[in-house]
């Protein structure tokens, strides 16, 4: 199991970009400055990836999960809701770590060698992609309404950098109807996207920690994800360069299914006994405590 | 090789930026109705032929091709390609032999012949790029698409006839589920009113209910009706021309003014009119329409902001 999570940590980056090219398969409308609009637009993808990016082969959940608790016919987004909960349980943040091409261009910024500064100090700040979800993403799309009762988009109007990075941008580049309608809407979020992509080379994936809607509903998920960290406590010296490796500031010995991992395996790579891996599927962490431990005491008396 | 492909990439570049200027037209050589795909694929048919023949002595011509500092006349007629190549020919002969000399001299002829045939491919290639519309530089066609349709209430409604009878038609693109497009009906409506005093109208084309889907009509309808839009809402099948057309809109609203010729006068507005400054931008294309001096309707929502 060590050698699996080992490998999926190594190739973490590769796997970033074919998810971002799977995610984002239609190319060559990036030239013709459309938009696919076809079936796949009916489900949405895992990660925070615009609908309006010329390339996206599918919807966004977040940008979905709005534009239905805006529509004057529904109350709530069951469909969304529901594909969002299976992702949750099936992957949880792993989607953050290894499917998301907003993560995986933060993280690429984040390669540009620069002094690097540590998020420790501002852990109060994670809390805020809570209140992102809940304001900006579910009341607001429903509460704030016209007279026929049609909601806007708040997140996707107001706040996404993802939007304007793979939206307007690409778009407006090609296409000069889109370039004649940017406005100070499109000024404010650049503005947004111009500092969330600073931070990113400063920070690792500010984004994803303090505002993303995403990233904190699947941090929900975590606990109860199929897909988990697991520290084998036998083989766990106590070194702390897990921790230490860790970019979210999670100790993965302490809390391995804390809601800020991405379970992006820098643990898994950092741990010098192989401790550390991803367990996949049912049952629950103590039992496997127990096996393992069974494991290791029979190997130790033979 | 990388001299062959930047060869062949400079040469491609002069096609390309002759295809976009206005060359004096040689006279109208019927060619059988071809799509713009399939002049596209007979052009590089007619490129892989003239490569075919570079390549049969690509020795030779590398030798050339290695002398060679790249320029290409700038000046662009029918036979630029064998020009350079005669030029280069003659420049460089000492490196090659008589024998060697002759066989360029007839490959030139051969490529003489077929990038004559690829000038005129050009040429009508880019005439049916601008008549389609479908030019990146500008996506807006010239003309509205025609149509054959029908209003909400059911009369059947003809693109030519409907913007013949109107002075000027504003063209509102919008769907039941798009809060800006819904947000602007009544202030659409008053400038239909506002419009007819001068002989023209507003026209609401909402894509949802194109192909005549009854709930969405429906739907359309009360919306409407809700916001006292009383101009006419007309719908057509998706799969026309102006369906395609529609279907191409990459934001909602999005209006169009279109003069009684079926002309559409320049730029489509991308947002609603109830904007500050929207409707200025609007005013221009119509009284642009209209060949009047005057803006025919006050902007009451805001003065232009930049």
């Amino acid at each position: 199991m060590n050698g699996i999570s080992r490998i999926l940590a190594r190739f973490r980056g590769w796997i970033q970009a074919v998810a971002f090219l799977l995610t984002n398969i239609h190319l060559p409308n990036f030239f013709k400055g459309q938009i696919y609009r076809g079936t796949g637009k009916t489900v949405c993808v895992p990660g925070l990836n615009c609908y309006s990016c010329p390339g996206a082969a599918g919807a966004c959940p977040i940008g979905a999960f709005q534009a239905v608790m805006g529509s004057s016919k529904f109350r709530f987004s069951y469909y969304i809701t529901g594909i969002l909960i299976l992702l949750g349980v099936l992957l949880g943040r792993f989607i953050c770590g290894f499917l998301c091409p907003f993560g995986w261009f933060q993280e690429l910024l984040h390669k540009i060698p620069t002094p690097k500064l540590s998020t420790r100090r501002l852990k109060p700040l994670r809390y805020l992609k809570y209140a992102v979800l809940l304001v900006m993403v579910v009341l607001l799309p429903a509460l704030i309404t016209n007279d026929l009762g049609m909601g806007n988009p708040f997140f996707c109007k107001y706040l996404c950098p993802q939007g304007v990075l793979e939206g307007a941008i690409p778009l407006a580049l090609v296409n000069n109807g889109i370039r004649a309608a940017l406005g100070k809407l499109f000024t404010w979020k650049l503005g947004i996207l111009i500092t969330v992509a600073v931070l990113s080379v400063l920070f690792y994936r500010p984004f994803c920690k303090w505002l993303c809607p995403l990233g904190a509903f699947y941090a929900l998920f975590n606990r109860v994800s199929l897909l988990q960290m697991q520290v084998d406590k036998n083989k766990c010296v106590s070194c702390g360069k897990c921790a230490r490796a860790c970019k979210m500031d999670v100790d993965v010995t302490k809390h391995p299914n804390h809601t800020e991992c991405i379970r992006c395996g820098m643990c898994v790579k950092a741990c010098p006994t192989g401790a550390i891996c991803y367990r996949y599927g049912f049952g629950t962490e103590k039992e496997t405590k127990m096996e393992n431990n069974q494991m290791t005491n029979g190997g130790l008396s033979e | 090789m990388k001299k062959w492909i930047g060869l062949l990439l400079a040469l491609a570049m002069v096609f390309a930026l002759a295809a976009c200027s206005k060359e004096p037209k040689k006279p109208e050589e019927k060619q059988p109705e071809l799509t713009i795909d399939e002049m596209q694929a007979k052009i590089d048919e007619q490129f892989d032929k003239l490569y075919g023949v570079l390549e049969e002595h690509e020795d030779l011509w590398n030798r050339l091709f290695e002398q060679s500092d790249d320029t290409v006349n700038e000046t662009y007629d029918e036979s630029i390609i064998s020009t350079y190549l005669k030029t280069l020919l003659e420049k460089h002969k000492e490196l090659l032999s008589d024998e060697e000399h002759k066989a360029l001299t007839e490959d030139i002829e051969k490529i003489l012949v077929i990038e004559k045939e690829l000038y005129e491919l050009e040429e009508t290639y880019a005439k049916m790029l601008e008549e389609s519309g479908v030019n990146q530089e500008n996506p807006t066609p010239e003309t509205f698409p025609a149509f054959q349709g029908k209003d909400l209430d059911g009369n059947e409604v003809d693109s030519a006839a409907l913007f013949a009878g109107n002075k000027v038609t504003v063209v509102n693109f919008w769907f039941n589920g798009c809060s800006p497009c819904v947000d602007e009906l009544d202030e659409l409506n008053e400038l239909n009113e506002q419009l007819k005093e001068k002989g023209g109208a507003v026209i609401g084309i909402n894509t949802d209910t194109l192909d005549g889907n009854p709930a969405m009509i429906d739907e359309a309808k009360k919306i409407l009706e809700q916001k006292g839009a009383a101009y006419q809402n007309i719908w057509f099948a998706s799969d026309s021309e102006a369906g395609n057309f529609a279907g191409q809109i990459l934001g909602f609203p999005t209006t169009y003014v279109v003069d009684s010729n079926g002309k559409i006068m320049g730029e489509p507005l991308m947002g609603g009119i109830n904007y500050p400054g929207m409707l200025d931008l609007l005013n221009v294309q119509i009284y642009e329409a209209l060949g009047e001096n005057e803006v025919p309707y006050e902007d009451t929502a805001g003065s232009p902001q930049s």
